[in-house]
């Protein structure tokens, strides 16, 4: 029998041919769509990359003060709490959701979470410090804070400061006190009820307000504190 | 050209009839699996529920009516008492169909206004305060938010993106299902017209069958494994699930085919089979004769 006969037979008549040739064709074209698909989609590689790129798997919504306390109990503290100064670097700088402190005010109800970033999240789960100015930071930084609880919540007891009231702000690296200097009612929109531009650092919290309305008012309860205590979070010392 | 030669260039050809025959096939199958998923909004639906989509919203809108009613005197039990999961998929539903009706633009629900609106002027009333016009103005202003949020949050995902690529690919699996099911008809009357063995013009549309069912198969079961799509980068995480449903559902849709191919090629073998037989029986019973 000659080879191209025994090629015929095969293709005729051998059961094996069924697995053969579907195989064997079904090869050309999933090459063939390989390469078609290539051709056509490689303008648009990178930006179908970009889908798939895994950014830096960065863990948040931290609770750096209840882990600081843990870690002063354990004996396992970085930190030393009394000391004036702080290197900046040495400290976690907390990012936005996470919980970095506890605030309460002397005389007031006011006793809550403390949080980095304001968003609707952070300020269902305690009082918001604001992020997005350059003049405005953390406790230490030498900078405006400004913080925001809603007032029929964690902010709710803002209506009985008093001037000369003391503000405790503990965080994971260290306890701030703030003296209250003024308090007043502003429309949301006023401009002049904060200054980002101040290179002292300065506590503003405020709220909605009245603290009994119902609905949504254009009025704002601020409450205003200067430093006390603390220590300054400084570039490169400590 | 010999007989030798003009038998062999004939077989050639019928091979390749048999592999374009399996092409087209495969083009039947992605056609139509194009338009039984891609062009229909009940499609898309399934792939909303699969994904919980609603219930990813309803926590969403959940979380900020909270924050509103913290700011505005409500309770978080009464300022989501007017909203639910299962309204969410109902109006999500909606704006699906609205959108393969060609209407991409939000769809707004001035009823979770009123039913804001409502909700709150009742629980007010219950604690003993007095609704004056100032209030019902302020009131006003939190039901806006909710309704502005309920607008954004239940819409369909992706809709304009979508909307223009569904118009798109409609037409051409249309084109692509007509071209490829004439094209198919002539290879199989190409196939099967022409002098020569019946028994493999059969086999040789068994061969295209069970080419195009293994490209199904491999289309269904291996293609979005191989597409990684966990790795995929967007948030939030339930759109992510939707995007994988949706392009799971597409492939494994190909098992219908899958199954077409498989059961029509079982047949013709099962025809070979008995055509054998029956050839051999004859043969036996000639020589039975001759005997």
């Amino acid at each position: 029998m000659t080879h191209s006969s025994s090629n015929r037979s095969f293709l005729r008549k051998s059961w094996a041919a069924y697995i053969a040739v579907p195989i064997l064709f079904a090869v050309i074209s999933i090459g063939a769509l390989f390469l078609l698909g290539n051709a056509l989609l490689s303008p648009y590689k990178e930006m179908v990359g970009w889908f798939f790129s895994k950014s830096e798997e960065i863990e948040t919504n931290r609770d750096l003060y209840s882990q600081a306390i843990a870690d002063a109990q354990n004996g396992t503290a970085a930190q030393n709490n009394t000391a004036q100064t702080i290197d900046k670097q040495s400290i976690t700088y907390p990012y936005p959701g996470d919980r970095y402190g506890e605030i309460s005010i002397e005389g007031t109800t006011v006793s809550a979470p403390l949080y980095y970033g304001d968003d609707t999240a952070t300020l269902n789960k305690g009082v918001g410090t604001f992020k997005d100015d350059v003049g405005v930071g953390i406790p230490g930084e030498g900078k405006t804070i400004l913080l925001a609880g809603h007032n029929n919540t964690f902010f709710n007891g803002l209506q009985q400061v008093e001037v000369g009231d003391i503000v405790t702000i503990e965080t994971h690296y260290g306890t701030y006190t703030y003296e209250v200097t003024d308090m007043g009612v502003k429309d949301y929109q006023d401009a002049t009820a904060y200054d980002f531009t101040r290179t002292d650092e300065n506590l503003i919290m405020y709220t909605c307000y009245p603290f009994d309305a119902l609905g949504f008012t254009s009025d704002r309860y601020f409450v205003y504190a200067k430093y006390v205590s603390g220590p300054v979070l400084v570039d490169g010392e400590g | 050209m010999s007989k030798k030669t003009a038998k062999g260039a004939s077989n050639v050809s019928q091979m390749i009839l048999s592999y374009l025959l399996s092409l087209f096939l495969v083009g039947i199958a992605l056609a139509v699996v194009l338009m039984i998923t891609l062009g229909r909004a009940g499609y898309y639906k399934s792939a909303l529920q699969k994904s919980s989509y609603a219930t990813a919203v309803y926590e969403s809108l959940c979380e900020n009516y909270e924050s509103y009613g913290a700011a505005a005197g409500f309770s978080p039990d009464v300022i989501t008492s007017f909203i639910s999961p299962e309204q969410i998929e109902v109006d999500l539903g909606k704006a699906v169909d609205a959108m393969y009706a060609g209407d991409i633009s939000m769809q707004e629900h001035p009823e979770i206004h009123e039913a804001a609106m409502t909700t709150m002027k009742e629980d007010a009333a219950s604690r003993g305060y007095e609704v004056t016009a100032d209030v019902e103005s302020a009131l006003e202003l939190v039901a806006d938010a909710c309704q502005a949020d309920y607008d954004n949050y239940v819409c369909v995902p992706l809709v304009s993106q979508m909307a223009g690529f569904i118009d798109k690919m409609e037409g051409y699996a249309l084109v692509a299902l007509i071209v490829c099911l004439l094209l198919a008809l002539v290879s199989i009357f190409f196939i099967t017209k022409p002098r020569g063995s019946a028994p493999f013009k059969v086999r040789l549309l068994t061969f295209s069958l069970l080419t195009s069912a293994i490209v199904c198969a491999i289309l269904t079961f291996a293609a979005y494994p191989m597409l990684n799509l966990g790795n995929l980068n967007i948030s939030p995480t339930s759109l992510k699930l939707l995007v994988c449903n949706y392009i799971h559902g597409m492939f494994t849709s190909f098992g219908i085919f899958l199954g077409i191919y498989v059961v029509i090629s079982a047949a013709l073998i099962a025809l070979e089979i008995a055509a054998r037989r029956k050839a051999k029986h004859r043969m036996s019973k000639m020589e039975g004769k001759e005997v």
